[in-house]
């Protein structure tokens, strides 16, 4: 509201149309909109046509040749099975993290905040490599569990499942982490003391109050999360290696060492179309739960 | 009325700084107490206390022979309405009155009833599935309200719920809600720090300053009697006159000020500072025939018409001012500079220690 009736006055004299001041400031998006639409929409829309071209015309054979065959429905598998967990730890590890942060003072928030942002700085190449080093035989992590008697040998971390979905948990928390802050910021302390008062236990404040206040935020992290960990290439090379692919690193491999082109665009589309669905998805599912809450 | 609610010697500290020190009060079933003060007196945190938001530093709450000084928040059936409502944006009107009923585990068809019974309680039964965004700031208030009157409180606590409101709206809702509670037969606490409203709603205002309860009266002793300077400055207008005793007769104690001697029923030492306090409708013009009274005579600074009264500011000396209260038709031809005579009853002169204001 405060926008619009900022804008009253010069959409009034520009356009004679005082009501609809929304009209210019549209105008303002239109530079990021034509870099948008010429340097991502278009190579999409070429994307799309290599993958359905073939030299007798349009076709969704190479579609057909992929499920086809057993080997991708191992790699839609290991790609969505890698990017949930994904998800779910940096869910679970970020949802009271970005509350604690929410509800800290002065300094502290200012240094909780200031540790999430700064290893965004850092490149993800970068801080794949520290975890092979972290997640290696003689690395930190089992120098400590052998240390503290919690395993007699060293556990194989590096080149498992479970040593990617630590690292890449580790890189895209913050992403999970800052938008449920922003959201939790906002939630006023009142209301769970309103709903204290009124006889609503922890759990019930948790679940019909704060929960549900929380979910933009959370669907904003699971989306941002999910679709990072679907596409993710950098953190799977170096941390699970060549034989465990997904969708990504199989994108990748076509265009570069396969000179595949078209399986390359067909398994983007694929992968595209995955995530646009789970982040939709998971957006309806938030708003349902908001409305049973 | 029995005596309901027993908050004894309860303390409260932040850090450095005690807030509450050793308050004790009694509320009877079915009153409507308010706890009238400037920001900072602790009168917010005496509610939190009550409601189990904070925890006390020391002494017990006890309601309906119930300790709850221990108990959380949530387990002890005492209603809050906050100050900015603090209801919930996610669940519409409805939703929101049916919120406690829900928490409490209450049968499901039953609840449908009650929040119908409540919203129509607050006149907004035709707002049930609306959104509360969708609400004014008065019909948000009346949600609050309702809300918490479904769960049938033991207590209901209010925070300054009508300081959001424009002063028309604030008046009628007043007046309303002490109808409603009183119907309902709900004990209330009622904090605000504005002395108008509290005359208005309460049967009784406890009247608060640097966590301590200074006087705890009916509207009418706390406006006629004071019990201290502060209540008489903070509650209504007054005239103000600092003095010093001169002469005690065992009875009455004459006191020197600025305006002239002046009588007050009281016993204190000769040459104690003491705070000559005087209502503005006590004061009358003096026509000679003024036994028993108090007269001054002083300069008038200023006249203010107000309709049904007028108001004359005196000069009294020292910087003092004196104000009355009189009918319009008693001083016609008053104008400033005027010199005037000015009577009130001996008794009805207010006389305090001069500590803490000297």
């Amino acid at each position: 509201m405060g926008v619009t009736a900022a804008a009253a006055p010069v959409g009034a004299a520009r356009t004679r149309k005082p009501r609809r001041p929304v009209d210019l400031l549209v105008l303002l998006a239109l530079p990021a909109v034509g870099y948008l639409g010429f340097f991502f929409a278009l190579p999409l829309v070429a994307l799309l046509a290599k993958s359905v071209w073939t030299s007798a015309g349009p076709s969704i054979e190479s579609y057909a040749r992929f499920f086809g065959d057993p080997f991708s429905w191992q790699v839609v598998g290991n790609t969505l099975k890698i990017a949930t967990l994904v998800t779910l730890v940096t869910l679970v590890l970020g949802y009271p993290t970005a509350f604690a942060m929410a509800r800290a003072r002065g300094i502290f928030q200012i240094l909780l905040l200031v540790a999430m942002i700064l290893p965004l700085s850092i490149g993800v190449v970068v801080k794949a490599f520290s975890w092979q080093i972290v997640l290696r035989r003689d690395g930190v992590v089992n120098q400590l569990l052998v240390w503290s008697g919690l395993t007699d040998e060293p556990v194989r971390f590096l080149f498992t499942e479970t040593g990617l979905v630590l690292g890449a948990a580790n890189i895209f928390l913050p992403f999970m982490v800052l938008p449920i802050y922003s959201v939790a910021k906002m939630i006023d302390p009142r209301l769970t003391e309103a709903a204290a008062t009124l006889g609503a236990g922890p759990m019930y404040r948790f679940f019909r109050v704060i929960l549900p206040l929380s979910m933009p935020g959370v669907v904003a992290g699971i989306a941002f999360v999910f679709s990072m960990a679907i596409s993710m290439y950098v953190i799977p090379t170096l941390l699970i290696g060549d034989r465990y692919q997904t969708l990504a690193t199989i994108t990748g491999r076509s265009f570069l060492f396969l000179r595949n082109e078209q399986l390359g665009a067909t398994t983007a589309v694929i992968l595209l179309v995955i995530a646009v669905a789970v982040v939709l998805g998971s957006a309806r599912l938030a708003r349902g739960l908001r409305r049973t809450a | 009325m029995d005596n309901y609610l027993h908050v004894i010697d309860v303390s409260k500290r932040f850090g450095e700084s005690t807030v509450l020190d050793n308050l004790s009060l009694v509320v009877r079933r079915g009153e409507f107490v308010s706890l009238l003060g400037p920001s900072g007196c602790g009168k917010t945190t005496l509610l939190r206390l009550i409601a189990g938001l904070l925890p006390t530093d020391g002494g017990r709450i006890v309601l309906d022979g119930k300790d709850l000084t221990r108990l959380p928040a949530h387990r002890r059936n005492v209603g809050v309405v906050f100050q900015n409502y603090a209801l919930f944006p996610h669940l519409t009107v409805a939703e929101n009155v049916a919120f406690g009923l829900r928490a409490r585990g209450v049968a499901k068809q039953e609840i449908p009833a009650i929040v119908e019974r409540c919203l129509a309680m607050v006149h907004l039964a035709d707002y049930a599935d609306r959104s509360i965004f969708a609400l004014s700031g008065g019909q948000q208030q009346r949600v609050a309200v309702a809300r918490a009157i479904a769960i049938r409180p033991d207590l209901l606590l209010l925070d300054e719920p009508f300081s959001a409101l424009d002063r028309k709206l604030r008046e009628a809702m007043q007046i309303e809600l002490r109808q409603l509670l009183r119907e309902l037969g709900i004990t209330a606490i009622f904090v605000t720090h504005d002395q108008e409203e509290a005359m208005i709603m309460s049967d009784r205002i406890a009247v608060m300053n640097a966590g301590v309860i200074e006087q705890f009266a009916d509207p009418r002793t706390v406006y006629e009697r004071p019990a201290t300077a502060f209540a008489l400055e903070f509650v209504g207008t007054s005239t103000r006159l600092p003095g010093r005793v001169s002469d005690w007769d065992g009875d009455t104690v004459l006191v020197d000020t600025a305006a002239g001697p002046i009588r007050a029923r009281a016993g204190y030492v000769s040459g104690a500072p003491v705070m000559i306090g005087i209502r503005p409708e006590k004061i009358m013009l003096a026509d000679g025939n003024e036994h028993g009274m108090n007269v001054v005579r002083l300069r008038v600074l200023d006249r203010v018409y107000v309709g049904s009264k007028l108001l004359l500011h005196f000069d009294a000396g020292s910087g003092g001012q004196a104000l009355a209260e009189l009918n319009p038709g008693d001083a016609p031809d008053v104008a400033p500079g005027d010199m005037m005579s000015i009577a009130w009853r001996v008794e009805d002169t207010l006389i305090y220690p001069a500590v803490g204001h000297g």
